[in-house]
């Protein structure tokens, strides 16, 4: 046997040896994402069939049962939702009108459009992070579909995250609601600037906060609240939720709250990747 | 050869069950640590080297698929494995509440290091909801499937070790 012929090495020198590979993997990967790719690239070819596989699976069978046990209150809610488009169209049909009136001042003020509609690339949601701790996701698109690091992702007309990995095949999308994520953000009448942060303590609430703002911008709880101008990831204009609890800070310069998000982080299922980043876009724009 | 295949093949079978059908359907809460059951159980059974190799490759598809660094969920995946394998040398193997030992252990380990590592360096100090909210559901569902899964695993390594002795018979 050829194993035996060579000296066996001792599994406290294989620890510490893996453990070494381990921490220049982390040093190597968190100073350039290339490193990390060639290993991503190679791995996700291999195992996005698989994954796309079980997600369709899981989700032929947990779908079905979802569908049965959501029936009942589906129901009641189809009642409550009816009264509620009755009294939508009739306010639709007023905001139309208003919108011409709009678009005929624009015109006539030559005003280009603030917030361009951003070309956009659906994505399949077919894998999740396990862990509570994080929220990843894991999508069937990537470079190929012309996905980059660092695109913003929508979803049900909010924003959803962020691009941080890609492979030729898949990408990794990392949540708004992830700790420590923080997004410039501001209000939509208003303009003041606010930052909407990621804290996994309050999301079990479904909220996020929102700090960092002037104690007397004109910000009040329910107003909604967008993308900043001035972030330098996100593309601007793009809804992120509705503020709520706003009080000011023992500081007596600032305020803060929460942020009550837009879109349900646990239904997801598929998602838009808008294909601009914001480098991108900001030197367009120059 | 045969119990190379039979790890790759457990591996991937824990890692696409747990992401790709358990945490992406709504209705389940907290989702069971497939790839730790794995990883300590046959770090406890079959000794450290086997115990943090299979950790290291179950971390390092973690933060392949779901990492912003690569080698984070490697180095904890690889420590859960040697703990284990470790203990393994130490205690008796079919003591009746030793798997469950071990889950709790290796689980607490896993969450720790997350939580040191993520959380608690930028400040986040509220240790107590942590538990509550994140560590606990997890250790409860990884748990009760843990009782499941270790039989299984130790049945399917006796008969594994079954077939390596008759391989190994015949090429004498």
């Amino acid at each position: 046997m050829k194993k035996k012929s060579l000296p066996e090495m001792r599994p406290k020198h294989i620890f510490f040896l893996l453990a070494g590979v381990c921490l220049i993997l982390i040093i190597v990967s968190s100073v350039s994402s290339a490193t990390g790719n060639v290993l991503r690239n190679g791995v996700s070819t291999i195992l996005m069939p698989m994954q796309k596989g079980f997600n369709f699976v899981g989700s032929t069978i947990f779908g079905q049962a979802e569908e049965l046990a959501e029936l009942k209150s589906v129901q009641e809610e189809n009642e409550a939702l009816k009264e509620q488009v009755a009294e939508l169209t009739e306010q639709n049909t007023r905001y139309q009108l208003q919108l011409a009136e709009l678009e005929e001042y624009q015109e006539l003020l030559e005003l280009a459009d603030q917030y361009p509609d951003y070309e956009t690339v659906g994505a399949h949601i077919i894998g999740k992070n396990s862990d509570s701790w994080y929220t990843t996701f894991y999508v069937d698109k990537g470079a190929n579909d012309g996905i980059t690091e660092d695109m913003n992702v929508i979803a049900d007309g909010g924003l959803v995250g962020i691009v941080t990995a890609v492979t030729d095949t898949t990408a990794t999308i990392t949540a708004i609601i992830d700790d420590n994520r923080n997004v410039g953000a501001m209000g939509l009448d208003s303009k003041d600037a606010c930052i909407v942060s990621g804290d996994l303590t309050l999301y079990e609430e479904g909220k996020l906060t929102l700090s960092k703002m002037e104690k007397d911008a004109d910000i009040e709880d329910g107003d909604k609240i967008v993308t900043s101008n001035t972030s330098d990831l996100y593309l601007p204009g793009i809804l992120i939720g509705y503020a709520d609890g706003l009080e000011v800070d023992s500081n007596n310069l600032t305020k803060s709250g929460y942020l009550i998000p837009v879109v349900d982080f646990s239904h997801l299922d598929t998602v838009l990747i808008i294909t601009t980043t914001k480098e991108a876009w900001s030197e367009e724009e120059d | 050869m045969k119990r190379l295949l039979f790890y790759i093949a457990t591996v991937l079978l824990a890692f696409l069950i747990q992401n790709n059908i358990l945490a992406v359907s709504p209705l389940i809460e907290a989702t069971p640590n497939l790839l730790l059951i794995v990883t300590f159980s046959f770090g406890f059974i079959r000794g450290k080297k086997e115990g943090m190799l299979l950790g290291f490759f179950c971390g390092l598809l973690m933060d392949i698929c779901y990492g912003e660094i690569i080698g984070y969920y490697a180095l904890l995946y690889l420590v859960i494995g040697y703990v284990n394998g470790t203990l393994g040398q130490l205690f008796y193997t079919e003591f009746l509440n030793m798997p469950l030992l071990l889950c709790i252990l290796s689980d607490l380990i896993y969450n720790l290091y997350i939580y040191i590592f993520g959380f608690l360096l930028h400040g986040r100090l509220n240790l107590p909801v942590y538990v509550a909210n994140v560590i606990l559901p997890e250790v409860v569902y990884t748990a009760i499937l843990t009782l499941v899964l270790y039989k299984l695993f130790l049945r399917l390594n006796t008969r594994l070790e079954e077939l390596e002795k008759r391989s190994a018979k015949r090429f004498v």
